[in-house]
């Protein structure tokens, strides 16, 4: 018999010998995860854009935007069911009929659990080679996003004050600026807070519709063009090689036509089969060309880029904290009455309590700094302000040494210019009253110098009772224009170019803009030759051969401005 | 014995049987049927109707109230489905029997997604002849079952000349030229049957059709399975311009739009393992009335005329709830029973092929 030490010896060994073997029939597990897998609709019998098309008109930017996200990319046509694995699909610019094989291949996909993005243009849009007819009404798509989404799409072309039938006829034109909707949803939040647009080109209208049975639906981006013009025929057709003419004209028909504010991007997700499922009323707000144009560390419009971003991150069901940052090199500051995003780079002026003042009009301090667009100002109070607080920013605008008024920031959100022609309300500019009163104004009123700040209702007041001089953040305003009402235009040139005091070459340089420059238009002289503009930045005249504007100059006022 | 005494012990023995048989329960001839056998209890079936199928409710001879009852009969709850709330995730079988008008573009997405997600479902599909716009070959549902399962029914209507019953061609390939007048049989029965699959076997010898359309089917490798499950016999082809026989009287084999003379696919059967989903066409909504496939003789009784189409219709249900057959024997239809049907296009002997008196007596 062997001993007790050769026995343990033997069964050590047999003990070594089995956890071996054991290893190697376990497989060694690594800590893999399945990337997500998004595929996009490319389908010759659709027509729609394509991931891997990095023309103006492709979706490759777009593509990367969910690769940078973690997922992996493929492009499917809609003629065989779509692949259990897929996590997201997008179908962006159908030009072409959408079929109801089509579609139900697409609803079979979001019953089961499946996420779908689906940008649509208008019907017979010109997209600069093909009028799109996705006949999406027809699929049943419509149909059934309605009932079990929420989400209605419109026939209708959102028009824009100064479209008309010839501007149309040319994408390039036909650019407008969309909001974040009130609704506060995470995609959009940040666009809401910076007060950021989206811009999209040529766009129909959605309908949204926030509860329904198994769905909850929210609005995302909106338009204030207020009128929504239904009929199809207005645009010209290509045919074969020759355009034909619109048959039918550009007018409002009251109780045909769509009237009022209205939805172009609305989200929803589904309860009963967990789906989610967006919508755009815009294809080329995602194109490489047009909303994504640019970098992505360098968007020519930040408002697309962060949409995009977001959205894609949505569509991922990815949590929020994994969701992309905002680009970097911008002035990222919610105009709320708050002071939570100010930096510590902010200039700072510090004033003592003033025990004879009202707490809610007594300053403790003032922060104060500006990009390359606005300055920023924030008001720390010794108590929040009320709503009819009214800060006064004063300058010594005569050179006396005096201290004149020149702008006023009330807390209902009005700002208004006080000038030698009287006052002049600022569309550009921003005012809240959080915890203290916060607002931006364009820098083109700022003075050289704001000689006092001043805090008061008609009986109280508190002064900061020395300049202030706002610092420079080295940042970008994320938007060119605040608002974009009435007609907008862009410089479009290889070269920058002047901006003038008039209408004439022989006028002053007022300064040189670079291409891409977005202007409100205010006006035209007589033939239209020259078009009176205005941003946060500048105002003057540009010539009508260096922008292009998205609708018709002739419809602006006409200024007399002597050349 | 006493009259009276008699008269006495007899009423009491008719009180006696009376009695008895009050306290029995009583039994159906339905009933009977459908004893000792399996049963489909908790299977929840929803029937359309919003496309003016042919409706549970209709006890008339359009209507398909006898099937709808043996199905309750089984067990089985009956709803109708509500096509704008989507399919209940109790469904386990959707029967369309025979729309009139077109499936929307959404029903159909719906009901697509409904299949491709575990659904079975039952069609019935008449021939697209006035007023049946509903299901066309080429275009909505059938579109995309033939793209993805390889099935689908052709907008023909299979048919047979009168001439060609009594006079069946020698070599069988001589087709009606233009302007043919005569009769074309569109109502028939067959025994050409799949009984290979389980939906065409257990006892059924022949079934009814009453205008039916012929079904196309890609029965090659595919992942899935397409078996046909009944046939015309050889004699039949597809007319695609039935409407117009109808209106002057003539028809005409059109090379390239007829389906071709031959052995048509009339039912079939389409199973996807992977997907659990199982589809059961038939190419007829007549197929399962009150008053065609599942007429009765006497009237309203369970004497079916043409058993088969009851058995087919039951183990086609049985077989998309993956339940056990139902073996059924009906009674006899009673001698009143008169066919609705035109005769079979059996080709039928000639006079002088029936032996003479002296032959038979030697």
């Amino acid at each position: 018999m062997p001993s007790l030490f050769l026995l343990s010896r033997r069964v050590l060994a047999i003990a070594l010998l089995l956890v071996g073997a054991g290893g190697l029939l376990v497989r060694p597990t690594s800590a893999q995860t399945t990337a997500p897998v998004v595929r996009f609709i490319v389908d010759n019998a659709i027509g729609s854009a394509s991931p891997v098309d990095a023309s103006r008109t492709g979706l490759s930017k777009f593509a990367e935007r969910f690769r940078a996200l973690g997922a992996t990319v493929e492009f499917i046509a809609l003629d065989r069911p779509i692949p259990d694995d897929t996590d997201v699909v997008v179908l962006a610019r159908p030009t072409q009929t959408v079929t109801v094989p089509h579609a139900a291949r697409l609803w079979a996909y979001l019953q089961n659990g499946g996420n779908l993005l689906l940008a649509v243009d208008p019907e017979n849009f010109y997209v600069g080679y093909a009028n799109v007819s996705p006949q999406i009404l027809r699929s049943g798509l419509v149909s059934l996003l309605t009932l079990d989404y929420g989400l209605l799409i419109r026939e209708g072309f959102i028009i824009e004050p100064g479209y008309t039938q010839e501007t149309i006829v040319n994408q390039n034109f036909t650019y407008a600026s969309t909001y974040a909707e009130i609704v506060s949803h995470p995609v959009t939040a940040p666009l809401r807070a910076y007060s950021l647009p989206v811009w999209v080109w040529g766009a129909r209208p959605l309908v949204v519709e926030p509860f329904g049975v198994d769905s909850e639906a929210t609005p995302l981006l909106y338009s204030n063009a207020g009128f929504a013009e239904t009929n199809p025929n207005i645009f010209r057709r290509l045919r074969g090689t020759r355009f034909s003419p619109p048959t039918a004209p550009l007018e409002i028909n009251i109780g045909v036509d769509l009237l009022g504010r209205m939805n172009v991007a609305g989200l929803a997700e589904n309860t009963a089969s967990g789906s989610r499922v967006a919508v755009l009323g815009d294809s080329e707000l995602l194109m490489n060309g047009f909303g994504l144009n640019g970098t992505a560390t360098n968007p020519r419009y930040p408002g697309n880029a962060i949409f995009a971003d977001r959205l894609a991150a949505w569509l991922l069901e990815l949590p929020e904290q994994q969701w992309p940052a905002l680009p970097q090199g911008y002035t990222w500051m919610a105009i709320d009455g708050n002071p939570d995003e100010w930096p510590e780079t902010a200039a700072v002026i510090s004033d003592a309590p003033d025990l004879l003042v009202d707490p809610t009009h007594d300053i403790l301090s003032i922060r104060a700094l500006q990009d390359d667009r606005y300055v920023y100002f924030y008001v720390e109070t010794g108590a929040p302000p009320p709503e009819n607080t009214r800060v006064d920013l004063r300058s010594d605008t005569v050179g006396d040494g005096s201290a004149s008024m020149i702008l006023s920031a009330y807390g209902d959100g009005r700002l208004v210019l006080h000038g030698d022609t009287g006052e002049t309300p600022l569309a550009d500019g921003a005012v809240a009253v959080g915890r203290g009163i916060e607002f931006l104004i364009p820098r083109r009123v700022m003075p050289a110098q704001v000689a006092d700040l001043c805090i008061y209702d008609p009986a109280i007041m508190d002064c900061a009772g020395q300049p202030i001089a706002p610092a420079q953040t080295g940042t970008r305003a994320p938007a060119d224009l605040r608002v974009g009402e009435g007609l907008i235009v862009v410089v479009e040139s290889s070269i920058n170019v002047n901006l003038r005091q008039g209408p004439s070459t022989a006028t002053q340089v007022l300064a040189t803009i670079p291409d891409g420059t977005a202007f409100a238009a205010l006006g035209r002289n007589s033939d239209a030759s020259w078009i009176r503009v205005e941003n946060a930045t500048h105002s003057g005249w540009l010539h009508e051969s260096l922008i292009l504007a998205n609708g018709d100059t002739m419809t602006l006022p006409e200024i007399n401005e002597a050349p | 014995m006493p009259t009276k005494l008699i008269a006495f012990i007899a009423s009491l023995t008719l009180t006696a049987l009376l009695a008895i048989s009050l306290n029995s329960p009583v039994v159906t001839q339905a009933e009977a049927l459908l004893q000792e056998v399996p049963r489909l209890d908790g299977a929840n079936i929803y029937f359309t109707e919003a496309g003016k199928e042919a409706s549970r409710f209709d006890r008339s001879d359009a209507g398909i109230s006898r099937f709808a009852g043996l199905l309750r009969m089984l067990g089985a709850n009956l709803h109708t489905l509500e096509w704008r709330t989507g399919f209940p995730a109790n469904a386990d079988l959707i029967v369309i029997a025979g729309p009139v008008d077109d499936l929307q573009p959404d029903q159909i997405a719906r009901l697509w997604a409904y299949v491709n997600n575990g659904g079975r479902l039952l069609l019935l599909a008449d021939p697209v002849v006035n007023p049946v716009r509903a299901l066309p070959a080429n275009s909505g549902l059938f579109q995309l079952m033939w793209a993805d399962m390889g099935l689908r029914a052709r907008s023909d209507i299979a048919v047979v000349e009168s001439d060609r019953i009594a006079s069946p061609p020698a070599d069988g390939t001589e087709e009606p030229q233009a302007g043919s007048a005569g009769a074309l049989i569109v109502d028939f029965v067959t025994a050409n049957i799949n009984t290979s699959h389980p939906i065409a076997s257990g006892g059924i010898s022949e079934v009814a059709f009453f205008g039916a359309r012929t079904l196309e089917f890609d029965a090659s490798p595919q992942g899935y399975e397409v078996t046909p499950l009944i046939y015309t016999d050889s004699n039949f082809y597809g007319e695609t311009a039935y409407a117009a026989y109808l209106e002057d009287g003539t028809f005409t084999f059109n090379i390239g739009q007829d389906t071709t003379r031959g052995e048509l696919a009339l039912a079939a059967a389409y199973d996807n393992p992977r997907a659990n989903s199982r589809v059961v066409v038939i190419g007829d909504r007549e197929f399962a009335t009150n008053g065609r496939g599942l007429q009765t003789s006497p009237p309203n009784t369970a004497s079916f005329l043409y058993p088969g189409n009851v058995r087919f219709l039951l183990n086609a249900v049985t077989w998309l709830l993956d339940s056990e057959p139902v073996d059924l024997s009906f009674p006899t239809p009673g001698p009143t029973a008169t066919a609705t049907i035109t005769p079979s296009p059996t080709p039928t002997p000639t006079p002088e092929a029936l032996p003479t008196e002296e032959e038979a007596g030697s």
